[in-house]
């Protein structure tokens, strides 16, 4: 296997040792044991005399730091321990010999590795991802907006490719159009933050809509009805309107679905599922505001409960914004209160922050909200066999119902969980003091430790500068706030470095596992544990990971890592149906259906992966466990019963599930590409992904599979199986293929969204899993494949060592490289060999070297 | 279709902000200069063409406009085609990192470019770049690391696939007040990043090196955007060709997407923002909304259609055909937006040289000879068009001719796509003699 490295008797602690006497040694092996080898065997043929491939053994010792010697050396290591070097018909070195100078190649590689990236733990300065900014910029703003729809992060330009982790110090870089970005989402954040003096009377509309249904009520069966009521502003008394609108065509006239919304002067507006947001939406409520600045917080308060059938998921109430053609999504929360007790949701969107058209609210200044109810169906009703009816003549089954009773609309000036940014001003305080006591605790925030005084004075220096210009205390400040969270201290995790390498300080380390955990900067807690150094402490620092991870905010960790490690981005897009039967509502509810369906599919995985960090799980359960963690749509589409309500919870796995990730739809889907013929990209995959294994990139004219049996008559007369065995044999590829192909089989049972291959009848299509490891261990099915990536080899079971390699670059947040090695190794010994702990394995490599030491 | 021009005052309003009138009045376009500025806009578009249909079959001025080019028909006069130019290697699915670099040692990468070489519009920008707001424009429609443009080091240069963003930026309006408090924020930080510096090691200190290199250039594009009085003319924009909410991920919004992002390189040359662009606009291969076009996966027909003889692939080459029409009528509307807009004495696509073109020519077998390519416009820069001009000579490709998917033998004779690259930055008034792998101007394309 490419990445196992024999690493022979490399357990020299190379902190233990004084550095020089190390070097000493290190130079003497070379000279005692390397050079008398060198001569022996090497260089006849690559010394003064010959050259063979360009490459001579003769010179003085070489320094592995340089790139071209530590290919030369590694591929030579590679080449002696495989026994292709000396040549055959050349004497044979003795295992002695193998063993001494192998293991000072690997030392070698090991120190260039550490002097490399200048230090054991990380290579380069790290730059905070964008999800990492934003959450750390909201935070330091002490804001929060839970329930706002719009991703701040894809603002900022993503510039890491499909490969790496995005946290990766050495994959990324800087460019003009991050910061750019980056410094015109900081000027948003703090306008949001710190709003100037109310320029405008606060806009606030209270409508008790079961008022409103009594006045409309029986007139919803006209073909479009005007159900506009005016409301008066509960402060400045301009009026708004309010209007139900929905599709009563009569019926037969119209095509698809038609509104079912009712009006109830008991309860208010009740509201069933609208699958169109925009161009004729089903049913919904348009609130049109008059003249709202474009800044301010957006407050909705609903008052509101659902009703939910049974099999029907929960109804979820969004808010949009709205202009003529275009309508964004800006707030979503799904209710969970029963109808006959509905509780207050309060959803706050900060306007400057929605990307809405700019012509949409900025261009006359009015503002539009649309409420509606965007619940997507847990399980599309299939259409009955032969029934030729048109869609709209299709009985709809019933739908859940979300009852609004009272809605207050606001535009305020400032969100309410107000921030502390902004000492209270004091009596007899001049301005400069206030700036001065403000930025002291913002600075710390930003920074993530105590702010040295020679940055505060840059920072009041600034802040003067501005006032000296004329410009206000607040905007002053703003100006200072802005700068702190485009520096370097916000944008990177600086560790400057020492002469030697160091261990980190309790402030660094505070950043590097916060960041880890949560992806974002250290909470209150944890400062405070920085700040007293006790962080420093083993029992401290492993307190406070369990603490972190014990907090639902340590799913932003699960998903980034999942997320990215096994690609589940990329189902998303996914353009095939998952339901392939034809439904009763194909052309409005489906594609609503399928929009939802793909995002449960790319959660599943990271709400696994929590669990298993909440219960501790063996690594080895990532492929073989017992339970699934599902939601209702991800229930019915496994078929499985009986698991209703949005929220993921753990239940027993149905037999077909029991492989963890790997019998996990989500998984299946990212593989297959959505390709129905995937044999190869799903070897690939788990080749790649779950067994760690770089291959490298195909050339560029290879022929995708499903392409080639198109072309080929002949090819498509062939069984899968044959087909995919003809291509690793044949093809020039071969080298890679046959160790990739053989792979992809194992999922012959699953179809392109990880859903088990039926035929017409309902009956399991039989299945030709039989497969191959890349080292040639054969397979018969699932649960062999998944046996051998857990059954314990020389070193550690197959799926344990690559699953350790990934997390632990993730966890490092760099690549891997020679010098990691021998910690790898030495936290599989520190957790025992055997059912290691996820969270075990987590805070193993939180305590480990490269994790604590610059 | 209401193609109403939004009124000034609208405009401003949509800006945001309440400017008083006489600081209007400055606002000014390039049009009104006395000599207009000469431009360079480069058009990816990747996984080659049905290249039994893409080349005309004779070469002068008489040659017949093949399916593709009748979207062009209006514009006959106005655009030269080529047969024959090529890389010498075309990076397969790398094709986004060799085609304006003809860099011929490029490694392809999975998915997102890697390191190349500089390419011939950041090789104009850091001469021509200096004289207007931003050096150089990158967008792309996959975004970030799907890019046709690399810096002096050989770093991609990030594409900018943000509608409302770019759009924000090129009004610039909204935030004019606050420019002066932007330029003293990151003159603070730059300053604040030179006093870290002296604490990192070696490593760090070229990270933070890019760092440092990013303010200063968000700092040159805010001290451009003070001086920068020509802001757009309310008469420029108009709203109907904006849709810029448009998702490339969503089928039904991929051409309103496109069209929005050629409008808004319209915008950025109309008010002289920049004078080179480089737009890649969709991925090759990968699984980006390169498959929301209408027919599906464009990637996986090219490969269906085995580069095999027409009357055998029939429906693919049939799809083959429609995406490239379908291309060749997007850039059409843009080249007829230039056409259409007066500047000095003549049409602003007299001054603007749009090489339009793919990385790749028969798609199955990621052929990189005789590459699909045209150049519009830029008679300023003296580029003489109307003809179809083939070099190293190349036919037409029929099905007759066994070896059609053999490129020609290369001498020091041959011509290049570096040689007409090379010429396009001359043209435009930088030296870029020997860029990739050129030994000569193309002459031809100026007589």
């Amino acid at each position: 296997m490419a990445r196992r490295h024999t690493l022979g008797f490399l357990c020299v602690a190379l902190l233990a040792v004084d550095p020089a006497s190390a070097q000493q040694q290190h130079e003497s092996a070379y000279a005692d044991t390397v050079v008398p080898f060198l001569k022996r065997h090497c260089v006849a043929c690559h010394g003064p005399d010959k050259q063979e491939s360009d490459v001579r053994f003769d010179g003085p010792m070489p320094d592995l730091v340089d790139r071209d010697q530590a290919e030369r050396w590694l591929t030579a290591k590679q080449l002696i321990a495989q026994g292709q070097m000396p040549p055959e018909g050349r004497p044979r070195p003795t295992a002695d010999e193998l063993t001494n100078v192998l293991a000072w190649i690997d030392d070698a590689a090991g120190r260039a590795a550490t002097v490399t990236r200048g230090g054991i733990g990380r290579r380069a300065l790290r730059r905070l991802t964008p999800r990492e900014y934003v959450n750390a910029a909201l935070d330091t703003l002490g804001m929060s907006f839970p329930h706002f729809a719009v991703d701040l992060s894809s603002r900022l330009a993503q510039d890491t490719g499909a490969d790496g982790f995005s946290n990766d110090s050495n994959l990324q870089t800087t460019q003009p159009l991050l910061l750019r970005r980056s410094l015109d989402l900081a000027e948003q954040l703090v306008d949001v933050a710190l709003p100037d003096a109310e320029d405008s009377a606060p806009v606030s509309y209270k409508i008790d809509l079961r008022e409103y249904a009594a006045a409309f009520q029986g007139k919803l069966t006209n073909p479009n009805p005007a159900l506009k009521l005016d409301i008066p502003g509960a402060r400045d008394g301009e009026k708004a309107t309010l209007k139900l609108t929905g599709r009563w065509i009569a019926p037969g006239k119209g095509r698809g679905r038609l509104a079912a919304a009712r009006l109830d002067s008991e309860r208010g507006v009740v509201l069933q599922p609208n699958p169109r947001l925009i161009d004729l939406p089903a049913e919904c409520l348009i609130l049109e505001m008059p003249r709202v600045a474009d800044r301010g917080v957006l407050r909705i308060r609903a008052t509101a409960g659902g009703n939910v059938p049974a099999g029907e998921a929960s109804p979820v109430l969004r808010v949009s914004i709205t202009r003529e053609k275009v309508a964004v999504p800006v707030a979503e929360m799904v209710v969970t209160a029963s109808a006959d007790e509905p509780v207050e949701h309060v959803l706050e969107v900060p306007l400057a922050l929605v990307s809405a058209d700019w012509k949409g609210i900025r261009r006359d200044g009015h503002l539009s909200v649309q409420i509606d109810n965007a619940a997507a169906l847990s399980y599309p009703t299939p259409r009955e066999n032969g029934d030729h009816r048109k869609e709209h003549e299709l009985p709809l089954p019933p739908r859940n119902e979300l009852i609004l009773t009272s809605l207050a609309v606001e535009v305020v000036g400032s969100p309410s969980r107000s921030p502390d940014l902004l000492a209270s001003a004091t009596a007899g305080q001049t301005d400069r003091d206030r700036a001065r006591e403000s930025l002291e605790v913002m600075l710390a925030r930003a920074f993530r430790r105590p702010v040295r005084d020679s940055e505060m004075a840059a920072y009041l220096g600034l802040y003067d500068a501005e006032r000296a210009r004329g410009g206000p205390f607040l905007a002053a400040y703003k100006l200072a706030v802005v700068a702190a969270l485009i520096s370097p201290p916000m944008f990177y995790l600086v560790e400057p470095k020492d002469v030697q390498q160091r261990p980190l300080t309790a402030w660094e380390i505070a950043s590097r596992l916060s960041f880890l955990a949560w992806g974002t900067c250290p909470d209150e807690e944890l400062r405070a544990h920085a700040a007293d150094g006790s962080l420093l402490r083993e029992d401290e620092l492993r307190r406070q990971l369990n603490r972190l991870l014990d907090d639902p905010r340590s799913y932003e960790f699960c998903r980034d890592f999942v997320r990215q490690w096994l690609r589940l981005d990329t189902v998303i897009h996914l353009q095939p149906r998952t339901f392939t039967r034809p439904t009763i509502d194909d052309k409005e509810d489906l594609s609503f259906y399928e929009t939802a369906i793909r995002r449960d599919l790319a959660d599943e995985p990271p709400r696994f992966f929590q669990e298993m960090l909440r219960r501790n799980g063996p690594i080895e359960a990532f492929v073989d466990a017992d339970f699934v963690v599902v939601n209702d749509r991800l229930a019915r589409f496994y078929g499985m019963e009986g698991v209703s309500g949005h929220h993921f919870r753990t239940v027993p796995a149905p037999a077909e599930r029991r492989g963890g990730l790997l019998t996990q739809a989500g998984c299946i889907a990212a593989a297959s590409h959505g390709r129905e013929r995937a044999e190869i990209l799903r070897g690939v995959y788990l080749v790649e992904r779950i067994l760690g294994i770089d291959i490298p990139t195909p050339p560029g004219n290879v022929q995708p599979l499903d392409v080639q049996l198109n072309n080929d008559k002949k090819l498509r007369q062939l069984t899968p199986r044959m087909h995919v065995e003809a291509h690793s044999s044949v093809n020039t590829c071969a080298v890679c293929h046959q160790r990739i192909d053989p792979l992809g089989f194992v999922w012959d049972q699953y179809d392109m969204f990880g859903q088990m291959r039926r035929g017409k009848d309902g009956t399991l299509i039989a299945a030709a899993t039989k497969g191959s490891l890349p080292d040639k261990t054969p397979f018969a099915d699932m649960d062999e494949f998944r046996r051998l990536l857990i059954e314990p080899t020389a070193t550690m079971p197959r799926f344990t060592d690559a699953f350790q390699r990934r997390l632990y670059a993730y966890v490092l947040g760099r690549s891997l490289d020679h010098g990691d090695e021998k910690h790898l190794r030495s936290m599989a010994l520190a957790t025992g060999r055997t059912a290691v702990g996820l969270r075990d394995l987590l805070a193993a490599m939180v305590l480990s070297e490269p994790f604590r030491n610059k | 279709m209401n193609h109403m021009p939004l009124k000034r005052r609208e405009f401003l309003a949509a800006g945001g902000v309440s400017l008083t009138l006489p600081m209007l009045e400055r606002f000014a376009t390039a049009a009104d200069a006395a000599s207009p500025p000469m431009r360079a806009v480069f058009v990816c578009v990747p996984n080659g063409v049905n290249m039994w249909e893409w080349h005309p079959a004779t070469t002068g001025e008489d040659y017949e406009l093949t399916p593709p080019l009748r979207n062009l028909a209006e514009l006959r006069r106005r655009f030269t085609v080529f047969s024959g130019l090529q890389h010498t290697t075309g990076g397969g699915h790398g094709e986004l990192g060799v085609w304006l670099t003809a860099n011929a040692n490029y490694t392809a990468g999975k998915g997102a470019v890697t390191r190349s070489s500089i390419s011939i519009d950041q090789h104009i920008a850091e001469s021509v770049g200096k004289q207007t707001r931003w050096s150089s424009m990158v967008v792309g429609g996959s975004g970030g690391r799907r890019t046709i443009s690399f810096d002096r080091q050989g770093e991609p240069v990030l594409a900018d696939n943000d509608l409302a963003a770019i759009f924000a930026e090129l009004v610039g309006v909204a935030n004019r007040d606050r420019l002066p408090r932007r330029a003293s924020v990151l003159d603070f930080v730059a300053a604040q990043a030179k006093s870290l510096r002296q604490e990192l090691g070696k490593g760090d200190e070229r990270k933070l090196d890019e760092y440092f290199d990013s303010v200063r250039a968000v700092e040159k594009r805010v001290q451009a955007d003070i001086a920068w009085q020509a802001a757009a003319k309310a008469d420029v924009m108009d709203e109907a060709r904006l849709k810029l909410q448009a998702d490339p991920y969503k089928p039904l919004d991929y051409a309103a997407y496109m069209d929005t992002m050629f409008e808004l390189i319209y915008l950025a040359l109309r008010t002289d923002s920049t004078r080179v662009v480089s737009f890649a606009t969709t991925e090759s291969e990968g699984v980006g909304p390169l498959k929301n076009l209408p027919c599906g996966s464009w990637h996986n027909v090219g490969h269906s259609t085995g580069d095999e003889p027409p009357d055998q692939k029939v429906k693919e080459y049939a799809i083959l055909s429609e995406y490239d029409a379908w291309w060749t009528a997007r850039l059409a509307k843009f080249l007829d937006r230039l056409q259409s807009t007066r500047e000095g004495g003549h049409d602003m696509l007299n001054r603007t040289a749009v090489l339009y073109g793919s990385g790749m020519s028969w798609p199955a077998s990621h052929r990189s000879h005789n590459l699909p390519l045209l150049l519009a416009g830029g008679e300023g820069l003296k580029f003489v068009h109307g003809r179809h001009l083939a070099f190293n000579g190349q036919k037409k490709a029929v099905p007759q001719e066994k070896n059609y998917l053999t490129g020609p033998k290369l001498g020091p004779e041959s011509v290049m796509m570096s040689d007409l690259l090379r010429t396009i930055s001359e043209q435009m008034g930088v030296d870029a003699k020997g860029f990739g792998e050129s030994r000569r101007t193309l002459h031809e394309v100026m007589s």
